[in-house]
C-alpha cells in the first residue's frame, strides 16, 4: 500500500518502473527439478506440437475463419507465458542445501510443530512452490515468516486478534 | 491507507448482498426459493466469457460490464422494467389476471418510468461507490452507465446477454411458471438486441425446452446450451462449508464465484496479471461440483470426530506432509473428472482454455493462479465474519489461521490484517 509513487491503492511495488531485479526465489531440491522438468516437456515437446498444429491449421486456409488455428495460438501464447514465467524464476533461482537436522528453521526446512496442541508438519517453501494443502507454507506468509529462525523448542505465536502459537518440536 | 482498504471491506460486504437478494422477478411468480442476483450475475459472466470469445469485442470490457451491471440491486430491487407499473397493493393478482400488462405500459409513461427508474438505480450506485478510491469509483460508475444507456457495442451485447439469461432461468423454472408468462422473456430479447446470434441461440432455447433437445438442429447450439444448463447447477449447490457449521441457507456454489470474481478484478485488477485469468480463474474454480457436489477438507474426519466445535476450531489439513500432499492429490483427480464432465459439452477450443486455467489454479502453477487462491479464501473469510455476526454460534477461527499459512501476498496480507481490524478490534465487536 505504501506506494513511492503517490499512486495509491493496490498497486504494489512491482508494478512500478523502478523494478529492482527480482529477489531470489528460494527453491527445495525437489521443486527445482519439477520445474526444470516443466520446462523441458514445455520447450522440448509441447512447443513443437504447437507449432506443427499451426502449421496444420493454416492448410485448412482462410484463418480467420479457423477455430483450429485459434485453439492452437492460444495454446501456443500460454505454453510461451508458462516458459517465461519457469525462466525467470530459473534465473533466480537458489536452491536450498538440505543439511541433516537444521539448527533453525530456513527456507527448505521439513517442520514439525503442535499448533494449539494439534500435530502438524510442513515444509518453508518459497511463494512459486506454496500450498499450505500440500504441506507446504510460504515463507512470506504471516506463519512462515515467524518460524523462520525459531530453533527446536521455541514457541513462536502469530500475531492477530486470534492467535495461534506453534511450538517446534523437529527440524528436518 | 488503512481508511481506504476499509473503505473496500465495507464495499465487498455491500456487493455480498446480493448474494442473499432473491430475484424479485421470481417471487412474484410464486417460485419456491429462487435465484439470488449474485446467481444471476454468476452466470451472466459466464455468457459473456463464452459467447465474448465468439465476438471481436474487448473481453475484458466484456466481462468487466458482466461483474458490474446489476449493482443497484444492493439497494434497489426491482421486479421488472414495468415494476413501477404496478404499483397497486397486490401484484401477484393483477399479474395474473393480466400478465400481458407488463408489456403494455402507454408509450408516454414507459419514457417516464424508464427515466425515475434510472434515476433511482444511478443513485445507488452513487452511494455503493461514494467512499472508493476517484479510479475505482469513476471505473465502476462508469461501466454502469455504459451497461444503462448501451453507449459501447460491448454493453449493447451484454444487455442481450443479460436478457438471454433471464430467458434460460425461466425456461429452468417453466414447471412453476404459467406458459403465458414465459413469453415475455423471448419477446424482450426481440426488443433489445438484434444479434442474429443471440436471437438465433434464444429459439434454440426455446425448441430445446419445448420441443426436446433433437428439435435444435445445430449441435453446436444443443451443447452450449448443456453445458449452460450444468453451470445453472451451481446456483442450487449450497456450499458445505456453511451447512456442516450450521449456517441455515448458505450461499450458492454460484454466488461464491460471483464475489470472489469480482473481488479478483477489485484487489488485482491493477497489477501486471493477466485479467482474463483471474477473472475465469475465479468463475470456474468450483465448477466441478456441478456434478460432484461440493466437499470442504473436514469430510474425511467429520464422520468420525465427536467434538465437532473443537475441529472446526482446528485447520483442516493437519497431519503428515505426505499424508496431505496424498489426500490433496486424490481431490484433484476426483474434481478433475468432474469438471470434465461439466464443461464436456463446450466447443473444444473454450473446454481446452478453461481446463488449463483450472488446472493452473488448482496446481497453484502461475501468479495468477495463487493470487486468485488468495483471494478465494479471503472471500470465505469475509462471508465467515458476515454469518458470525448473525449467528455468534458459528466456528470461524480456522478461517483466520489457514489465511495466516496461506496469504503470502503482502498487499493481500495487510488486507487480512485489516480485515481483523475491522471484524474484531473495532470496539462493539
Amino acid at each position: 500500500m505504501k506506494s513511492p509513487s503517490g499512486r495509491g491503492f493496490f498497486v504494489p511495488k512491482e508494478n512500478l518502473p523502478q523494478r529492482s531485479d527480482m529477489e531470489k526465489v528460494y527453491l527445495t531440491h525437489e521443486g527445482l527439478e519439477k520445474l526444470k522438468k516443466e520446462y523441458e516437456h514445455l520447450t522440448k515437446v509441447r512447443r513443437k506440437e504447437v507449432t506443427a498444429r499451426i502449421a496444420k491449421a493454416r492448410e485448412y486456409g482462410d484463418i480467420n475463419e479457423n477455430s483450429e488455428y485459434d485453439t492452437a495460438r492460444e495454446e501456443q501464447s500460454f505454453i510461451e507465458g508458462r516458459v517465461l514465467e519457469i525462466e525467470e524464476i530459473l534465473r533466480n533461482a537458489q536452491v536450498i542445501e538440505q543439511k541433516g537436522k537444521g539448527e533453525v528453521v530456513a527456507v527448505g526446512s521439513r517442520v514439525k510443530v503442535e499448533v494449539d496442541g494439534e500435530e502438524d508438519e510442513f515444509v518453508i517453501v518459497s511463494s512459486v512452490e506454496a500450498d499450505p494443502m500440500q504441506g507446504k507454507i510460504s515463507n512470506e506468509s504471516p506463519v512462515g515468516k515467524a518460524l523462520i529462525g525459531a530453533r527446536a523448542g521455541d514457541v513462536v505465536t502469530v500475531s492477530s486478534t486470534i492467535k495461534s502459537t506453534y511450538r517446534v518440536l523437529e527440524i528436518n | 491507507m488503512q481508511i481506504r482498504m476499509e473503505e473496500f471491506i465495507r464495499f465487498f460486504i455491500e456487493v455480498g448482498k446480493l448474494k442473499s437478494t432473491k430475484r424479485p422477478g421470481w417471487v412474484l411468480r410464486g417460485i419456491k426459493n429462487p435465484e439470488t442476483v449474485a446467481d444471476h450475475a454468476f452466470r451472466v459472466l459466464i455468457l459473456a466469457w463464452v459467447f465474448g470469445k465468439e465476438t471481436n469485442l474487448n473481453h475484458r470490457r466484456l466481462l468487466k460490464l458482466a461483474l458490474v451491471h446489476s449493482l443497484s440491486a444492493v439497494y434497489i430491487n426491482y421486479i421488472s422494467p414495468y415494476d413501477k407499473l404496478l404499483e397497486t397493493k397486490s401484484k401477484k393478482e393483477l399479474l395474473k389476471k393480466y400478465p400481458a400488462l407488463v408489456l403494455r405500459a402507454p408509450i408516454g409513461d414507459k419514457w417516464k418510468i424508464a427515466r425515475q427508474r434510472f434515476e433511482e438505480e444511478q443513485r445507488a450506485i452513487r452511494k455503493l461507490t461514494q467512499d472508493l478510491p476517484e479510479p475505482v469509483r469513476h471505473e465502476i460508475d462508469y461501466l454502469w452507465l455504459d451497461f444503462q444507456q448501451r453507449t459501447s457495442k460491448e454493453a449493447k451485447f451484454l444487455k442481450a446477454l443479460d436478457r438471454l439469461e433471464n430467458l434460460i432461468q425461466a425456461l429452468e423454472y417453466k414447471d412453476q411458471i404459467k406458459d403465458d408468462l414465459l413469453a415475455p422473456f423471448l419477446s424482450q430479447i426481440g426488443q433489445i438486441t438484434d444479434n442474429k446470434r443471440i436471437l438465433g441461440f434464444a429459439q434454440a432455447l426455446c425448441q430445446y425446452f419445448t420441443k426436446g433437445e433433437k428439435s435444435v438442429k445445430s449441435r453446436k447450439d444443443r451443447n452450449l446450451i448443456k453445458f449452460i444448463l450444468e453451470v445453472g447447477k451451481l446456483k442450487t449447490v449450497w456450499r458445505k462449508g456453511w451447512l456442516i457449521r450450521g449456517v441455515k441457507n448458505p450461499e450458492s456454489i454460484a454466488s461464491h464465484s460471483f464475489r470472489t470474481a469480482f473481488m479478483s478484478w477489485m484487489l488485482l485488477g491493477r497489477r501486471r496479471v493477466n485479467f482474463e485469468a483471474i477473472i475465469v480463474m475465479s468463475m470456474v474454480h468450483d465448477l466441478s461440483t456441478a456434478v460432484i457436489g461440493d466437499f470442504t477438507p473436514y469430510d474425511k474426519v467429520l464422520e468420525a470426530s465427536r467434538d465437532k466445535k473443537r475441529l472446526f476450531e482446528t485447520l483442516p489439513w493437519l497431519g503428515s506432509r505426505r499424508g496431505k500432499s496424498v489426500l490433496t492429490m486424490e481431490r484433484l483427480q476426483i474434481e478433475a473428472k468432474g469438471l470434465d464432465k461439466t464443461i464436456s459439452f463446450l466447443p473444444q477450443q473454450l473446454r481446452q482454455k478453461l481446463k488449463y486455467l483450472w488446472l493452473e489454479y488448482k496446481t497453484g502453477t502461475s501468479r495468477e493462479a495463487r493470487l486468485t487462491r488468495q483471494i478465494d479464501r479471503v472471500e470465505d473469510l469475509i462471508q465467515a465474519m458476515e454469518y458470525y455476526e448473525g449467528d455468534k454460534s458459528i466456528p470461524v477461527k480456522a478461517f483466520w489461521l489457514e489465511l495466516k499459512e496461506l496469504v503470502d501476498d503482502s498487499l493481500l496480507a495487510e488486507f487480512v490484517d485489516q480485515l481483523d481490524y475491522y471484524f474484531l478490534q473495532q470496539s462493539g465487536k
